[in-house]
């Protein structure tokens, strides 16, 4: 087990790069000139050429792409983050403004599609062809359907505008920033994008639950006398629930990716807004950071994945 | 005599119900279980056997019912009728594992794959009697394996099911089944994945159960020879309904059922060599939703006549132990000498 994990740890280096890399090419290749967002507009339109290009090679930004690549990756193995010239401030302290902020919500909204998903998904299986099955599966195919943005307006126009029970946006008022003052800003975009994927969850386990439960083992299970909720629970939903640990574990970097749109409907002051903002400036460093922080969660979630695997069911062996 | 049947079924209506239809499954069923006999079920697929045995442990699906009929179960002193017992209530449950257990017929997918072998025993166990602690199990459960003729059944214990070969798992699950001492043992065509000379030993495993355990054995199977072998009564079933019903040698010298006679027609005998004339049943199994009105193997039978096509005929006794469905009963006999 242990050499599994260093082996793959290892394997993602090369995985990595040539990901890391890609980004920055993608960056290179993006219209415009980052100069534009450097110098104020007016300032800019006063200089000639000549200045600019002063400017850029001060900036060292006439360097090839390759060096000005490898001059990032040596300072990451450095543990340099870069420097955000628009702002004139360290990446390391912008994302460790934001990042809380960010898995602060993933968090919240992972724990409540989880235990929401599978703890409906389950009972949708029992309860199969009852009323609260139908209804269930009716919310869930609707949960899927609607995109989040939508929902997220709607909750805040109801919640927040016409019943005044939640504030509309941000994350806290400044001054009132412990954990439980700031708990109702958390509750409305850590809902919205929980049960957002809580649906997704809900009829996978509802499925797997079901098939589960159509097996020999099963019945067994029920032949030596166990009571339904021991049968249900230790038999059925013991072995239904790998897939869905499955399902979870892929879903962990769409949270990072999935709040992108929630933080911005919400004024989360997330990585998220972070991001975008920093896309539409050509920030080049931030870009290439977070980019390097979502993969890294791609490829350690399905690390994750591999291992619980490994540890929920015996069948199955790392190597 | 009496005190020796276990569990005594009587007229057994089972329906299913799907998509809106109805399919009488079992249509007035009636046989003995007796304490240290072998009762074998026989009949082709489809034809009822595994809905019989799964309704003794009422282990039926969602939307199914006992219609009418009865399963009484002997015991000690008491009278148990199961198909008044809540299904999956306290008291049926009380009873499944403990006085009645079954195996089926898969053993690659009848064990839990998460679980190792020795918990899923002790699960059984540990239900029946709580006040064991974990060592006193542990100990249980390897000698149940050890029973079962399983080597090293300490480090087997610990092993999960995958670990296991077919006839271990099969092995495996008869010592489960076993191993709180069950008055009745219901074998769901414990053979059927298993090859032969593994079904052999599992064979003579449940013939060393009822002689040594004095357990009632309900062994339904598909294979003649399996009867020929093993059983002490025999029950021919047909599109839900016992055709006939008697003692192993009377039903098998003496079939009485143009059925049970087409049956022991069809099976090839070692010895006779390839030029042997095999005759496979005539036609083909009814829809079970669109059955014929009268006797249900009418259709296919040699003997029918207009009372057969309207009329289901009863069980007509030969002797205190045998009774045959077939009106004609005594031109088949005749027409076989």
């Amino acid at each position: 087990m242990f050499n599994y994990i260093v082996r793959k740890l290892l394997g993602m280096i090369p995985m990595l790069l040539v990901i890391t890399f890609l980004i920055f090419v993608g960056i290179e290749m993006m219209p415009g000139d980052v100069i534009d967002f450097l110098i104020p507009m007016d300032e800019l339109a006063r200089m000639t050429p000549d200045e600019v290009n002063q400017v850029r090679e001060a900036l060292g930004l006439n360097q090839p792409m390759l060096f000005r690549y490898f001059s990032w990756l040596w300072g990451i193995v450095r543990g340099d983050l870069g420097y955000s010239m628009q702002n004139s401030v360290a990446v390391s302290k912008l994302l460790l403004d934001r990042l809380p902020a960010t898995l602060e919500l993933s968090i919240a909204a992972l724990l409540i599609s989880t235990f929401l998903g599978s703890f409906l998904g389950v009972i949708s299986a029992i309860r199969k062809g009852k009323i609260a099955d139908n209804v269930l599966s009716m919310a869930g195919m609707i949960g899927v359907a609607i995109p989040q943005f939508l929902f997220g307006l709607v909750c805040i126009l109801v919640f927040g505008i016409y019943l005044k029970w939640l504030p509309v946006g941000g994350r806290f008022l400044p001054g009132k920033e412990a954990f439980f003052e700031r708990l109702e800003y958390l509750i409305m975009p850590a809902m919205v994008l929980g049960i957002s994927m809580t649906a997704g969850v809900m009829r996978y386990s509802r499925a797997s639950m079901l098939d589960s439960m159509n097996r020999d083992y099963v019945k067994t299970a029920r032949s030596k006398g166990l009571s339904e909720w021991k049968v249900n629970l230790f038999h059925g939903l013991r072995v239904a629930y790998t897939p869905v640990m499955v399902l979870i574990g892929f879903r962990l970097p769409m949270l990072i990716g999935g709040s992108l749109v929630i933080e911005q409907i919400f004024q989360w002051p997330g990585v998220g807004i972070l991001f975008t903002d920093a896309i539409r400036s050509q920030n080049t460093p931030i870009i290439m950071s977070v980019g390097l922080f979502m993969v890294l969660i791609v490829l350690v979630s399905s690390l994750l994945v591999d291992v619980l695997t490994a540890v929920l069911d015996p069948r199955v062996k790392l190597s | 005599m009496i005190n020796d049947i276990v569990v005594k079924v009587r007229d057994l209506h089972v329906y299913f119900y799907t998509n809106q239809r109805c399919n009488k499954v079992l249509n007035g069923v009636s046989f003995d279980i007796k304490k240290g006999k072998t009762l074998c079920v026989v009949g082709e697929s489809g034809c009822g056997k595994s809905v019989t045995a799964n309704t003794i442990l009422q282990l039926l699906p969602e939307l199914s019912r006992i219609e009418k009929g009865s399963i009484e179960y002997q015991k000690d002193d008491q009278l148990i009728r199961i198909d008044q017992l809540q299904k999956n209530g306290k008291q049926m449950r009380k009873l499944r594992g403990e006085d009645i257990a079954i195996i089926f017929q898969d053993p690659m997918t009848a064990l839990n794959p998460v679980y190792t072998v020795g918990h899923q025993i002790r699960e059984m166990i540990f239900e029946h009697i709580p006040n064991l602690n974990k060592k006193q199990a542990f100990e249980r459960s390897v000698k149940s394996l050890a029973e079962m003729g399983i080597s090293a059944p300490e480090q087997r214990d610990r092993e999960y099911p995958h670990q296991f070969s077919g006839g271990m798992r099969q092995r495996a699950m008869i010592a489960m089944a076993m191993s709180c001492a069950p008055k009745v043992l219901i074998a769901d065509e414990p053979t059927t994945a298993l090859d032969v000379t593994i079904s052999a030993q599992i064979f003579d495993l449940i013939n060393e159960l009822k002689t040594q355990h004095e357990t009632a054995i309900m062994l339904i199977t598909h294979n003649m020879g399996v009867v020929a072998e093993m059983a002490d009564e025999v029950a021919v079933m047909y599109m839900g309904n016992i055709v006939e019903y008697g003692k192993v040698e009377d039903v098998l010298t003496q079939a009485r059922h143009p059925y049970t006679r087409a049956l022991l027609r069809s099976i090839p005998v070692l010895g006779k060599g390839k030029d042997q004339v095999l005759e496979p049943v005539r036609g083909m199994t009814p829809d079970p939703f669109n059955r014929p009105k009268g006797c249900q193997f009418c259709p296919r039978c040699d003997f029918a006549t207009e009372l057969c096509e309207n009329k289901m005929p009863p069980e007509t006794f030969i002797d205190e132990n045998h009774y045959v469905r077939c009106f004609h009963h005594e031109e088949v006999i005749k027409h076989a000498k």
